[in-house]
Parts: structure tokens; sequence; C-alpha cells
């Protein structure tokens, strides 16, 4: 999947660990160590949105669509 | 009746087990039966001939009594036929075969009942066991009519009497049947591969 996920690169931003930030968004840590890890099939528009209200950020900061042209 | 239909997996995985059981048993009682048929022998001699329109009534024995094998007339008098050793052969690999189908088919059957119990039915492997069980449906009975079909042609040579009408049991329905059986496990094997990636999707799913 072209899909990359910036959630590390936005906790180390706001200073917050996966635990904190499992607990603020209001899922399970391992459901946000899938996301964090590029394993998940899909995301909730009510996660997305807790996300960035929790990491104050856009959308387009935690989710990028890499073409695989640019890897070339 | 809450209660009944909590615990049908579990009651389901106890008479499967009951089945299983029973089915080894039996496979081997009878194994053993043919087996030692086999080895003890037991050959009759052929009757004097006979005139014409020879019936062979009962194919039915060819598979589970390798002793007697009847060859009647219309009047209905019978008269045995020395069995060939590929016929008691034969009748030896059709219970093995038969017997250990039937205990794998309980035995996954099993395991299916069990990830049921553990409130994960949809997994890859149950797709798979689905799957062993639709080719066995169809495959096996195929294998061993064609196979018993292919005895009785050989019985022929055996009577050297003309003008032999040879009439078997159907097992067409047999056929018949199993093949929609195999056919239906296939249709439920794909419907829980569909299960096992929708719920994939739903746990990958944050």
């Amino acid at each position: 999947m072209a899909i990359r996920i910036n959630l590390d690169v936005m906790m180390a931003k706001r200073k917050m660990s996966l635990n904190e930030l499992a607990e603020k968004v209001g899922i399970t840590q391992a459901n946000l160590s899938i996301l964090k890890n590029e394993r998940a099939k899909a995301i909730r528009l009510s996660t997305l949105d807790k996300l960035c209200e929790v990491l104050q950020c856009q959308p387009g900061e935690l989710i990028e669509y890499a073409s695989k042209m640019e890897d070339v | 009746m809450k209660l009944f239909k909590n615990s049908s997996p579990q009651i389901m995985f106890w008479l499967l087990s009951i089945a299983l059981l029973s089915s080894l048993t039996l496979g081997i009682l009878t194994a053993g039966g043919v087996l030692f048929s086999l080895i003890k022998g037991n050959p009759m001699l052929p009757s004097d001939a006979f005139p014409v329109n020879i019936v062979i009534t009962n194919t039915h024995n060819f598979v589970n009594n390798t002793k007697d094998i009847y060859v009647g007339d219309l009047s209905g008098q019978l008269f045995f036929v020395n069995p060939s050793i590929g016929l008691q052969m034969y009748s030896l690999f059709y219970t093995i075969i038969f017997w250990l189908s039937l205990s794998y088919i309980i035995f996954l059957m099993m395991k299916l009942v069990r990830t049921v119990m553990k409130g994960n039915p949809f997994v890859k492997e149950n797709g798979k066991r689905l799957r062993i069980i639709a080719l066995i449906f169809i495959f096996v009975p195929m294998i061993l009519d064609a196979w018993r079909i292919r005895i009785i042609s050989s019985i022929l040579p055996l009577i050297k009497i003309e003008n032999i009408r040879l009439m078997s049991y159907s097992s067409e329905e047999i056929l018949h049947i199993s093949l929609v059986v195999g056919l239906f496990f296939i249709v439920l094997s794909e419907v829980f591969r569909i299960g096992t990636s929708l719920k994939e999707e739903n746990e990958l799913t944050v």
C-alpha cells in the first residue's frame, strides 16, 4: 500500500507516548499500534477526528500518499 | 432453551466425538473381518453350468461379503461363484478407504466445531477444512464406484455361461447425493473464506 502513516512523527512532535495517545483517543493500544505500523486496512473517520484533535494537526499531516514513482 | 442454544456447539462436539470413535471402531472391525476372510480364504466351487439369462442379483455382496458371490437365475435359484483375489482386495481397500474418509471428515468437523466453541469460527483453516471435506465427498465415491464397476466387469470371465445379463444395485443415487453434498461444502468453504476476509478487514479497521 502506498499510504504512509506519520503517527510516530506527530507523537514525537507533541511528546506523547503510545499509551497516552491511545487513552486520549479512546482506542486500544493494540489498535493504535496497528495504525502506527501501517498494518491497518481502514481507519474510521471518528478515529481520525479524535487523533487530529489530540495531536492538534491536519489529517494530511498524519496520512500521506507516497506514489510508487516517488520511490523511484 | 437458552441453555441448550448456548451449549449446542459443545453438544455437537461430543456427538462428533462419539461418531468418530464409532466410525474408527467399525472401520477397524470391518477391515479386520475382510482381512481375516482374505487371509483365511473360503473359495466356493463354481456350480454346474447354467443355461441362459443369468442375472447377478445382488452386487452388494461383492462389496460386503467376499465369501459369497451369488449368481441367480430368473427362477430364483442361486449358485456360488468363486470370488477372485482382486475382488477380495477391492473389498478390503473399499472398507479402509470408506471408513478412513468418514473418520477424517468427522475429525475435520470436530476441529471446526472447536473453533465455533472458542467463538472464532471465521479462520482460514476452517475454509481449508471445508474444501477438503468437499473434495472427499466428490472424489472418493467416484473412485470407489469406478473401481467397483471395473471389478464387476472382471467377474464376467468367472462365469463361463453365455447370455449373461448383468444387473447391479444402482449406486447412481449415492454418487449424485455425494456430489451435491460436496458442492454444498464447496459453497460453504467459499462463505467461510469471505467471512474470514471480512473479519480480518474489520479487525484491521482502527
